[in-house]
């Protein structure tokens, strides 16, 4: 009997949700720009930018120097000019990110072995940038450095062996589309669970469905199945579009990952009833989906590692089950992360679920009294 | 026009604003996209998200540990950026990396020591963790940059000559500390007033429309304009007040220079917040319902601005269509224009094209709305 009830309740959902053709293109469309948008949109890698030379310099060196960076993928332009005023006006309107300043002993004190100093002027209103193109800069002059003295006697500077496990080429499409598994699905669902209570209060047959024969835990678990259901569906069709139309490994379990994102869904699911049991329309409903979301998003490791927040923040990261989902992803999907190092990130995400999805029952119990 | 009939649109005008006022000031949920939202955003973007790599934690591992070693190993725990783990070997911190509780390996191999009196390359290898490219290029970079200043001063003991013939000086301009919350959060300040302008308008005027208020409204003799700038004006000093607020807390809060003038800010602020609005009242013309209003306020404004600003990612190392888009995203210019207030001052080059840029847009978007909003009533 009870199935019988689970069963239509989980149908009537599913059509709720996707009945209305411009609701189904609100909820299938946006994953599907941002899945797209963020593969090619969303890298911190610096590349095609115009760099600035003042080439005081009148010896070939500076030249060989100049034509390494001409050749550098980074650079797609090489802008010259004449006086320090002119690269304080470039820099200003942001003409270039970066002017190296070559002087005018550059060749001499190089050709007398003597130690000579390149200036590198950067833009620091985006720093992060700067950094990047400053440490491209850095490794070109590096090397353009040994190569000038191969041609001397003296031994050539000794480098590091330098190796990216995982990620060989650093590439950030490969780090970042994989993680659209956890913050794609988080949205839908929130989306989909959050607003179907907050609709049907608004209607009024929410009052409905508490008079029904349905027990307060039967309307949680039928309105919970369906964004599971909906949020296993679109992790399958993400993690199928990442491996075959990106070309991104999965160098994991695949059940493993499905298995950990079924547990991460029901975390987010009480989160969504818990939020759905406290508003009273489908705009408030929207309003507290935000609320929850941006700080998840945002304190999770997606834009930034979470190692970089402040201590206190760092507890907040921790109850949120995407922080925890994120290893997961990025371990399984790049790193072949070992079951067990898996498990230690599955069970506080299980444990979020049962707090959230205990009090949102609770909360519609007390409702339904 | 005659004096009267002015005047009478002046009356109206005004009580249109004053109800819209009332509107805006009763409703919960405008209180939430007003102050709420604004302030969470601008809490996570300025203590939550970080780019600067200062805790960065790498594992050592010393094969064979000799004076030299533990030389260099110290030389790289002395840096404040490394949380530092030792071992003698590697496969303690095989683990770690896998599971993301390590950004980076640095293994000194058995014959370090050997390597360097033969004068061969350097027994160091650096192992980082590819899954967080942006982390991976900084522990290689420190690395890099420790091995070489320790290489020059072990060559300056030895009484060598120092081996790195071309020092490179850099200076970055604006952001000497390099603290990558002074572009993230004014930034985020454009994120802000695009929500305020873009999500706050769309819903309030899709709530007209969903209730069918809009024809009682525009059955009576206000017009076409009066009801958008009796829309606007109310949200237009809601994000008004907004941006103060967050510039306040950008200067006391997060320590964030204005090297430019206040009223250079506020005019430029003035002008994106038309362009925020005129989107939204966009939107709502388009979009009648208050969920479908809202998908397209964050697909259309927010998104891009989060994405297409420049504050997060660099547009010119995207593909040439997606550039191409960016230069259509108004958010694009406010940033630029913002970060150069804050950090570098009054500059009328990239100021005045980016304003220019956005009194177009906003004059665009207004007459589109314009006509859009009298075909649908016709």
């Amino acid at each position: 009997m009870i199935w019988i009830r689970l069963r239509a309740l989980i149908v009537k959902e599913l059509l709720a949700a996707f009945r209305d053709p411009r609701a189904r293109v609100a909820l299938i469309l946006p994953p599907l720009i941002q899945l797209f948008l963020f593969a090619y949109a969303a890298t911190l890698e610096v590349s095609n930018v115009p760099i600035g030379i003042l080439n005081e310099d009148w010896g070939t060196a500076s030249e060989q120097l100049i034509s390494r960076f001409e050749r550098a993928s980074t650079f797609s332009e090489i802008r010259r000019y004449r006086s320090q005023d002119e690269v304080r006006a470039a820099i200003d309107n942001q003409a270039v990110m970066v002017v190296v300043h070559i002087n005018q002993e550059f060749s001499r004190q190089l050709a007398a072995n003597e130690e000579t100093t390149v200036q590198v002027l950067l833009d620091g209103r985006k720093s992060n940038s700067a950094q990047l193109v400053n440490s491209y800069i850095g490794s070109i002059v590096r090397q353009f450095a040994i190569d000038f003295r191969a041609g001397n006697a003296t031994a050539p500077m000794s480098e590091i062996v330098d190796r990216t496990w995982y990620n060989p080429n650093r590439d950030y499409m490969t780090a970042m589309v994989p993680t659209l598994i956890a913050s794609l699905t988080m949205t839908l669902v929130l989306m989909v669970v959050g607003m179907s209570v907050a609709r049907e209060r608004e209607l009024g047959t929410f009052e409905q469905l508490l008079v029904s024969p349905l027990q307060p835990l039967e309307i949680v678990v039928g309105k919970a199945m369906p964004g599971l259901l909906v949020g296993l569906g679109e992790g399958v069709v993400i993690t199928f579009i990442v491996t075959k139309v990106f070309g991104i490994q999965l160098q994991g379990s695949a059940i493993v990952l499905f298995v950990a994102l079924a547990v991460f869904l029901l975390a987010v699911i009480g989160v969504a009833l818990f939020i759905s049991s406290l508003v009273g329309n489908q705009q408030q409903a929207m309003m507290g989906i935000m609320v929850f979301m941006m700080p998840a998003m945002l304190l999770s490791g997606f834009s930034s590692p979470v190692q970089n927040m402040p201590n206190w923040l760092y507890p907040v990261a921790m109850v949120n089950p995407l922080t925890h989902f994120l290893v997961i992803v990025r371990g399984i999907f790049l790193r072949d992360m070992p079951l067990a190092l898996v498990l230690d990130r599955v069970w506080p995400m299980a444990l979020i679920a049962i707090v959230t999805v205990t009090t949102a029952t609770w909360l519609f119990r007390r409702r339904s009294q | 026009m005659t004096p009267q009939a002015r005047a009478g649109r002046w009356r109206r005008i005004r009580a249109l604003v004053i109800k819209e006022s009332l509107q805006v000031l009763r409703d919960p949920s405008s209180f939430v996209v007003g102050f709420v939202l604004p302030a969470l955003l601008l809490l996570l973007f300025g203590f939550g998200v970080s780019f600067d790599a200062t805790r960065v934690r790498v594992g050592l591992v010393s094969e064979q540990p000799t004076p030299e070693t533990a030389w260099f190993l110290s030389s790289l725990s002395n840096t404040p950026f490394f949380q530092v783990t030792q071992s003698s070997d590697r496969r303690a911190f095989l683990d770690g990396l896998a599971a993301g509780r390590l950004d980076g390996i640095v293994v000194l191999s058995g014959d370090f020591s050997e390597r360097l009196a033969r004068g061969d390359t350097a027994g160091v290898q650096v192992i980082t963790d590819g899954s967080d490219p942006n982390t991976a290029g900084l522990v290689s970079g420190y690395v890099q940059g420790a091995w070489s200043s320790w290489a020059a001063q072990r060559a300056l003991s030895a009484g060598t000559v120092p081996k790195d013939v071309i020092n490179v000086d850099s200076r970055f301009w604006f952001n000497p500390e390099l603290e990558s919350r002074r572009f993230l959060v004014p930034g985020s300040i454009a994120l802000i007033l695009m929500m305020i302008g873009a999500l706050l308008t769309a819903l309030v005027v899709s709530r007209e429309w969903e209730r069918g208020t809009i024809e009682a409204l525009l059955a009576t003799p206000v017009g076409i304009f009066e009801f958008i700038v009796g829309k606007l004006v109310p949200n237009f000093v809601l994000g008004m007040c907004a941006m103060l607020v967050c510039v306040f807390a950008a200067l006391f809060v997060f320590h964030i220079p204005l090297r430019g003038s206040l009223a250079v800010l506020i005019g430029f602020t003035a002008l994106f917040l038309l362009v925020a609005l005129s989107i939204g009242l966009l939107i709502s013309t388009v979009a009648r319902t208050q969920f479908l209003a809202s998908q397209m306020a964050m697909l259309v404004a927010f998104l891009p601005g989060l994405y297409f600003s420049g504050f997060l990612f660099e547009i010119a190392s995207m593909p040439s269509p997606l550039r191409a888009f960016a230069t259509i995203v108004p958010a694009r210019y406010y940033v630029r224009g913002l970060q150069t207030i804050f950090l570098a001052g009054d500059i009328a080059a990239v100021i005045v094209p980016s304003a220019l840029m956005l009194a177009f847009m906003s004059a665009v978007l207004f007459v589109l709305t314009w006509r859009n909003t009298r075909q649908r009533l016709d």
